[in-house]
């Protein structure tokens, strides 16, 4: 019986298996008859085309290829017109010998004008094409998404996907812009209480240092030093190889983009969100005026210290917002000639730190709330989890009532330790009489 | 090697000699008497037979061979029953017979018996009778044809069969008992019936040797036969001959015993005599290295143990090598490998039952286990499945595995074949069933789980941590044999998303400029691997490590660098092939190999939903399958009671106080809650009651 | 004939959880949340009280009938014929259920994987191993369920466990979702999501300790209550209400978003284990217990030869839907409303009059 019954399960899989293996396998596809995107960049085309950019690795250039360094480009880019993404995808693969394959893009990038009507209809293609991963991020470029993309060759490294990777975390110690993926701004496209962000990209047009001196003569209206990361994607005062440029944020209202954060704007942003990693953030030394030219700084080392907490009142009928923002630093530098390590003065270097920061991000608020009317931070989300309907939460329209919400922001500084040095001997001190 | 030679000594066919009991006979005496009723009942049957054996034997042996098939077609119950009582006394050492098993174990032997028989009526007078017993030897249809065959060429010889229906001496032994292959009295008889039988014209190691002994004054023929090369020919000159020919004549008391006992209680000083009614007994005894004694006027014959012949020494195992423990392995000899297991348990509840297996052979085969631990149940249904296997000749203990496992078909081995006599005791301890067949230096566990496949012996030996490490690299060892290759095709031709993108490129840009698809790469250094392996082990000693340089270094080599495959895929066959080499089953270590190339075809079929397809059907069978009544699962599929405290992981060897559950032993508890004394009992007291200094 | 199986308390369990959480990995987080929005989690707490109400009731009415199954049960409630509709009834609700999932799979796979395969190929990969399953019977199966149920359950834990930096506890708010009348409403038809624990009076006699029968129900119910709830709440925690009413397959989709560093990263077709393994299991289980059901019903004396005929049935069930949706739509529109009334109700029904019958029977006899 047992016996029989194994000949004739075999018996059966002998019948079906070729039956499976003639009709399956359809699936099957090698991995060198795939080109992998890295990134994608979507333009405004004529005629309300999309002008679509695919940046795409070249693995002989990056792999352990028979002869490594054969080729010396790593990426190799492809424009395309099509009304669609996936028209144009179509069209590129009618012209490459390999298969397009987004499982590995690590970036889209969408240009501003585009931006600015509205992005639903490219996030639904990439929320509901299996090829398309939640993981990937999403930038606006200031100027031409392609651009960006043709700019953002790698240097440092031979793999184009690795350098986009690495270059998008790192706002985890730069603090200039907000590693946004695709999957966390469907979400929060889609959420009630909150409004999405973008990176901010851009391409530089800076070549020598003329550039940026021309550059900082146009935008130096305020007088003073501009403090670093306190500029977008496009103008920022570097020379390099490679052109790309993250700075910045870019602010959505829903799938629009209604505005930028500047490098400096996104850190307080990633402060009051509870994103921030650890950053270096430059304060001017204490009681002295900022942005006085030849003024002493202090360099921090912020981190958070605790999840911000926030809360909201409603007062009549305006909603009051609560934000405590707890930090914790060491002290990297000191360029003056005060020595904030110990001491009174360490408290002193504490409180005027949190009062300075406090303002910044006062300000940053102020500014979402009126120019940008968008709650990135996400402030809604405290006032949602005191209501029991949903009815009542959509009636609630939080995004209108954003609008008139005031802030109480509570912000402290902390410093922990001041790296290696724990004191700070005063070479004009050293001899004591000068000072007589 | 003293102790290995009274080891040897103590053969089959053969219970230790008991000073009470000087006649093997008498134990069998009853169960004979209680045949007795079944033979009588069935007496028409036999007059009946024997009648038409006459009336057959009258033409010609060819035809009678002829008739011969049909009359165990039409008679085969009465040949059953007859050969039952025939067989009895020389299977008189299987302790527990009369169950149907063994009773249809003899059905087939029925045939050689009959065979025999007539062999001794053609022997008895006729000179020309060679062509006709060595045909009769046969029982297999095939020989028939042959015999058929000479017969038409040889010359019939018709007196034979007048000789035949002469035999008034043979009927009067038929009537005596039923049992036609009695001793003669005569000694010239018994010379002629030997000869015969060993056709010892022809045989050259066949030995005779003819002597007279002297009892009660009077002197007797006698003679002695055996294999040179077979015996210990010091033995037999020193033990045997010299007694029998030069101590009779000494002064002894010897006045009422008969010569029978004389000779058995004084002339033959050597440890193992049997007394043998039957030629069969003293045959069976020659052919696996006794001594046959006859004396005239005796009907009966001695079989005296003289083993003798060249084996291996105790060596160390090959197989399953090992760092800690004992060293030693068994042999290819029954009883040094029972001396073996006896030394290692030092129990006198070990029990060693012989069976003979092969219906030509007669392999002895012990059943071996403990009495107050095994399940009677398992014990029983070993024996019964042991003496139901009806085959020829019976080499090895491999031969033994397929014909008792519980399914021919499933892909992993339901039995565990060992060479190391401390794995089995440690089984045996545990309530298990041992096997040990005579020429095979592996011995038989049953039942097993898939679990002990994957122990090795040395786990035991290590302390916990090290051996539960072990035991987990063993098992990432075979997830790796069983899945790497499939899982690397399934990845690189379906799911390209989940690898990283690092990686992905280098596989790419390997792959570049590689014509083949990934499964025909994958499959060439799959089965290349496999031809190295297969190599390497026929390949003689020195050329061996040369395949493997050139196997491994050379082929690897050339294949990346002539582009057949992609270096990503050599190392994924050779980490495949280092994982199956950490199976420590050398069965299981086949069958994963073997199913790894259908988990190869499932994943380039459908990639990892065809791995899951085929682990699912795999887990399936595997769960479904039983060894020896025991799920292969056991204790997670099915569930048992009991902790699992050596499977997966070894808890230390304090933490094991139970056999294992699904054994169902007698007695499962193995040693106290707390084993070792002077651990401390309570919190900071000593098992003697003193405190704790670090109280 | 096969022998009588032999089931231990754990593969039952194991049986029972897993035919109760398989829609886990299905679309049912989803359809839950579109039926009462952030409060998912709470109309599944309140249905699993519900049930384990239910089973309270039953089970010691059931402990008279020790040792027979749902059929038996029937047969004594409203004799042979009775049981003859009964079974049939029991029949027609397996084959709907199990159609409807085998094509929920398969579509699952298809989305998931093999995006060009045809859907009849996966649908027959699914059969082969539906086949295999219900051929070696009922203990087989439990003994893979026995191994694998931890492992998936883990697994499923670990997806859960991993997306847990990325909860945000507001995204379950409000509380009380769509409203609690809705709560109620739709509590009640989605008391169907537990409709598979009938099996556990099925597979009832097979227990090794039938005494456990009680044990095992309580247990089964309230631990895939909690795996219902916890896979609910952790999608919803991770996407809000209006955005979870979207993705087909839940889990995959919080499989997907998975990323910790570099590295690991894209672990989602790993878990394509867990789909598929869960999806073999929950198919051939249910196909041993169409045959199952058909054999006790009409007294046949073998099982094996029902699977063929059996698969072809469900093959061509299963091929019927003309796409996703409608398939979705069978399976929340009809099964999902009616078939608690069959899987809960009538075996509550059926012990209750069965109870009073041979208690009637009890006293004529006494008498």
């Amino acid at each position: 019986m047992k016996r029989c019954s194994y000949i004739k399960t075999i018996l059966i899989l002998a019948l079906i298996f070729p039956m499976l293996i003639m009709s399956g396998c359809i699936d099957n596809i090698e991995v060198d008859e795939m080109v992998y995107v890295v990134a994608m960049g979507i333009d405004e085309g004529t005629n309300e085309n999309l002008r679509i950019t695919l940046l795409m690795a070249v693995p002989i250039a990056v792999g352990v290829g028979p002869e490594p360094g054969e080729v010396d480009e790593a990426t190799n880019s492809i424009t395309v017109e099509a009304p669609t993404i996936l028209g144009g995808i179509s069209v590129v693969n009618s012209m490459i010998s390999k298969k397009v394959n987004f499982s590995h893009a690590k970036l889209i990038v969408i240009s501003r004008q585009l931006a600015e009507n509205g992005i639903e209809r490219f996030m639904n293609t990439f929320m509901r094409y299996r090829e398309f991963r939640p993981d990937t991020y999403i930038g606006i470029s200031i100027d031409s998404a392609g651009e960006v993309l043709k700019s953002l060759n790698p240097v440092l490294e031979i793999n184009p996907s690795k350098h986009i990777e690495l270059l998008m975390e790192a706002y985890q110690y730069t603090g200039f812009s907000s590693g946004t993926t695709i999957g966390e701004f469907y979400s929060r496209m889609e959420c009630t209480c909150n409004e999405a962000v973008a990176i901010l990209l851009g391409s530089s047009q800076i070549e020598n240092e003329k550039d940026i001196e021309n550059m900082f003569s146009m935008t130096s209206n305020t007088g003073g030093v501009i403090m670093e990361g306190d500029y977008e994607a496009t103008d920022m005062p570097v020379i390099y190889e490679s052109k790309g440029r993250q700075m910045g944020t870019a602010v959505f209202i829903k799938d629009k983009m209604v505005g930028e954060l500047t490098g400096l704007e996104t850190n307080y942003y990633l402060m009051v969100s509870g994103q921030i990693g650890a950053i270096n953030y430059t304060l001017p030394e204490p009681n002295k005026k900022a942005y006085v030219p030849y003024s002493n700084y202090v360099s921090i080392r912020l981190t958070q210290a605790r999840k911000p907490e926030i809360n909201v009142k409603i007062e009549d009928e305006n909603p009051v917002i609560r934000i405590k923002v707890s930090l914790e630093g060491d002290i990297l530098s000191i360029t003056g000639k005060e020595d904030y390590s110990m001491g009174e003065k360490l408290t002193e270097l504490e409180n005027y730190a949190s009062d300075y920061i406090r303002e910044e991000v006062l300000s940053f608020l102020v500014k979402t709330r009126d120019e940008l009317k968008s709650d990135i931070c996400a402030t809604g989300k405290s006032i949602k989890k005191k209501f029991l309907y949903w009815d009542d939460w959509v009636s609630f329209n939080w995004p209108k009532r954003y609008e008139k919400a005031d802030f109480n922001v509570e912000l402290s500084v902390k410093i922990r330790r001041s790296g290696v040095m724990v004191k700070n001997i005063n070479v004009d001190g050293v001899f004591g009489s000068e000072e007589k | 090697m003293k102790n290995i030679a009274s080891y040897l000594k103590n053969i089959l066919l053969f219970k230790p000699a008991n000073n009470k009991k000087p006649f093997m006979l008498d134990e069998s005496s009853g169960k004979q008497t209680s045949n007795k009723e079944s033979s009588e009942e069935k007496s028409s049957h036999k007059s009946s037979e024997e009648e038409k054996t006459q009336q057959d034997d009258k033409p010609s042996p060819g035809d009678k061979s002829q008739e011969d098939d049909k009359s165990s077609s039409v008679n085969n119950f009465s040949e059953e029953d007859k050969s039952s009582s025939e067989d009895k006394s020389s299977e008189e050492e299987q302790s527990s017979s009369g169950d149907k098993s063994s009773e249809e174990d003899k059905l087939s032997e029925s045939k050689l018996s009959k065979n025999q028989a007539s062999n001794e009526k053609t022997d008895e007078n006729s000179e020309d009778v060679e062509g006709v017993s060595e045909n009769y030897t046969g029982s297999k249809k095939s020989d028939r044809k042959k015999y058929r065959k000479k017969g038409i060429i040889r010359p019939i010889p018709i007196k034979d069969s007048e000789i035949l229906k002469n035999k008034d001496d043979r009927k009067a032994q038929k009537n005596y008992d039923g049992q036609d292959t009695r001793i003669s009295k005569s000694m010239r008889t018994c010379l002629e019936v030997m000869k015969q039988r060993y056709s010892a014209d022809i045989n050259g190691d066949f030995k005779i040797r003819e002597f007279k002994v002297q009892v009660k004054d009077k002197a007797y023929d006698a003679f002695v036969c055996f294999f040179d090369g077979l015996t210990n020919t010091s033995i037999i000159n020193s033990s045997i001959l010299v007694p029998m020919m030069t101590m009779s004549i000494m002064p002894i008391d010897t006045e009422e015993q008969s010569v029978k006992e004389i000779i058995y209680n004084h002339l033959i000083p050597q440890n193992q005599i049997t007394i043998c009614k039957t030629y069969q007994e003293v045959v069976d005894g020659v052919n696996f290295g006794g001594i046959g004694i006859f004396v005239d006027t005796l009907d009966v014959a001695f079989a005296g143990d003289v083993k003798g012949w060249e084996h291996r020494s105790v060596e160390k195992p090959e197989t399953e090598l090992n760092i800690r423990g004992p060293r030693e392995s068994f042999n290819e000899t029954c009883r040094v490998n029972s001396a073996l297991l006896r030394k290692t348990l030092k129990d006198e509840n070990l029990i060693v039952e012989d069976v003979l297996v092969g219906v030509r052979s007669k392999t002895p085969c012990s059943i071996v286990y403990i009495k107050n631990i095994a399940n009677k149940k398992l014990v029983d249904e070993v024996r019964k499945r042991l003496k139901s296997i009806k085959i020829a000749y019976l080499r090895d203990s491999g031969e033994l595995e397929s014909l008792l496992e519980d399914d021919t078909f499933l892909p992993a081995p339901q039995m565990l074949l060992t060479e190391r006599p401390d794995r089995v005791a440690s089984y045996l301890s545990e309530g298990r069933v041992a096997i040990i067949v005579h020429g095979s230096p592996f011995v038989i566990v049953v039942p097993i789980t898939l679990f002990n496949l994957i122990h090795s012996p040395e786990d035991d030996y290590l302390r916990f941590p090290y051996s539960t490490l072990l035991r987990m690299v063993r098992i990432f060892g075979t997830m790796i044999t069983l899945f790497l290759p499939a899982t690397y095709l399934a990845i690189t031709t379906y799911h390209h998303e989940m690898v990283p993108t690092d990686l992905l490129l280098a596989i790419a840009s390997s792959r570049e400029k590689v014509p083949f698809p990934t499964i025909i790469s994958l499959l060439m250094m799959e089965i290349s691997f496999e031809l190295i392996r297969e190599a390497g082990v026929r390949i003689p000693g020195p050329i061996g490590s040369t395949l493997s340089i050139v196997g491994a270094l050379i082929l690897g080599q050339a294949a990346v660098s002539a582009n057949l495959v992609s270096p990503i895929l050599i190392i994924i066959v050779a980490v495949t092939g280092l994982g199956s080499f950490a199976i420590p089953d050398f069965s299981l270590g086949y069958s994963l190999r073997a199913l790894r190339f259908c988990y190869i075809f499932l994943a380039y079929f459908a990639g990892l939903i065809g791995i899951t397809f085929g682990i699912f059907l795999h887990l399936l069978f595997l769960v479904d399958a039983k060894s020896f009544g025991v799920p292969f699962f056991v204790p997670f599929a099915p569930r048992s009671k009991g902790r699992r405290k050596n499977t997966v992981i070894r808890l230390p060897i304090w933490a094991q106080e139970y056999r294992p559950d699904f054994l169902n032993p007698k007695d499962i508890k193995q040693q106290p809650s707390i084993s070792r004394g002077w651990v401390k009992s309570e919190k900071g007291v000593k098992a003697d009651g003193r405190e704790s200094k670090n109280r | 004939m096969e022998e009588k199986a032999k089931i231990g308390n754990f593969e039952a369990f194991c049986l029972l959880l897993n035919m109760v959480c398989a829609k886990i990995v299905l679309d049912y987080p989803r359809t839950v949340s579109e039926d009462v929005g952030s409060a998912a989690w709470i109309m599944i707490i309140l249905d699993t009280i519900v049930v384990f109400v239910f089973f309270a009731i039953i089970s010691p009415l059931y402990e008279k009938f020790l040792g027979k199954d749902l059929i038996d049960i029937s047969e004594i409630a409203l004799k042979k014929v009775g049981k003859i509709i009964i079974g049939i009834i029991f029949i027609v609700q397996f084959l709907y259920m199990t159609h409807i999932t085998l094509r929920e799979f398969a579509e699952d796979i298809k989305v998931i994987s093999l995006t060009a395969t045809p859907i009849s190929v996966v649908i027959i990969l699914f059969c082969i191993a539906m086949i295999v399953g219900a051929y070696l019977g009922i203990e087989a199966i439990c003994r893979v369920y026995a191994l694998s149920v931890p492992i998936l359950t883990g697994a499923l834990t670990l997806i859960l466990m991993l997306n847990s930096p990325k909860f945000d506890i507001s995204r379950i708010a409000p509380w009380f979702g769509l409203g609690v009348e809705t709560i109620l409403k739709k509590g009640l038809t989605n008391l169907s999501q537990f409709s598979e624990i009938v099996v556990l009076l099925l597979i009832a006699p097979f227990l090794n300790n039938k005494k456990a029968f009680k044990g095992i129900g309580r247990l089964g119910i309230l631990l895939s209550g909690f795996f219902l709830a916890m896979a609910t709440t952790c999608y919803l925690l991770i996407y809000q209400f209006p955005t979870s009413t979207e993705f087909f397959l839940p889990m995959y989709q919080m499989a997907r978003i998975i990323s910790f560093g570099r590295f690991f990263t894209r672990i989602e077709p790993a878990f394509i284990l867990i789909w598929v393994l869960t999806a073999f299991l929950y198919l051939s289980s249910s196909l041993y217990f169409i045959t199952y059901i058909f054999q006790r019903t009409f007294d046949l004396k073998y099982r094996r030869p029902l699977i063929v005929p059996f698969i072809i049935i469900l093959f061509t069930l299963s091929i019927l839907p003309e796409n996703l949706y409608s398939t979705l739509q069978i399976d929340m529109q009809i099964y999902s409303r009616f078939s608690w009334i069959i899987a809960i109700l009538l075996p509550l029904i059926l012990v209750i009059i069965a109870s009073v019958r041979s208690r009637k029977n009890k006293e004529a006899g006494n008498k």
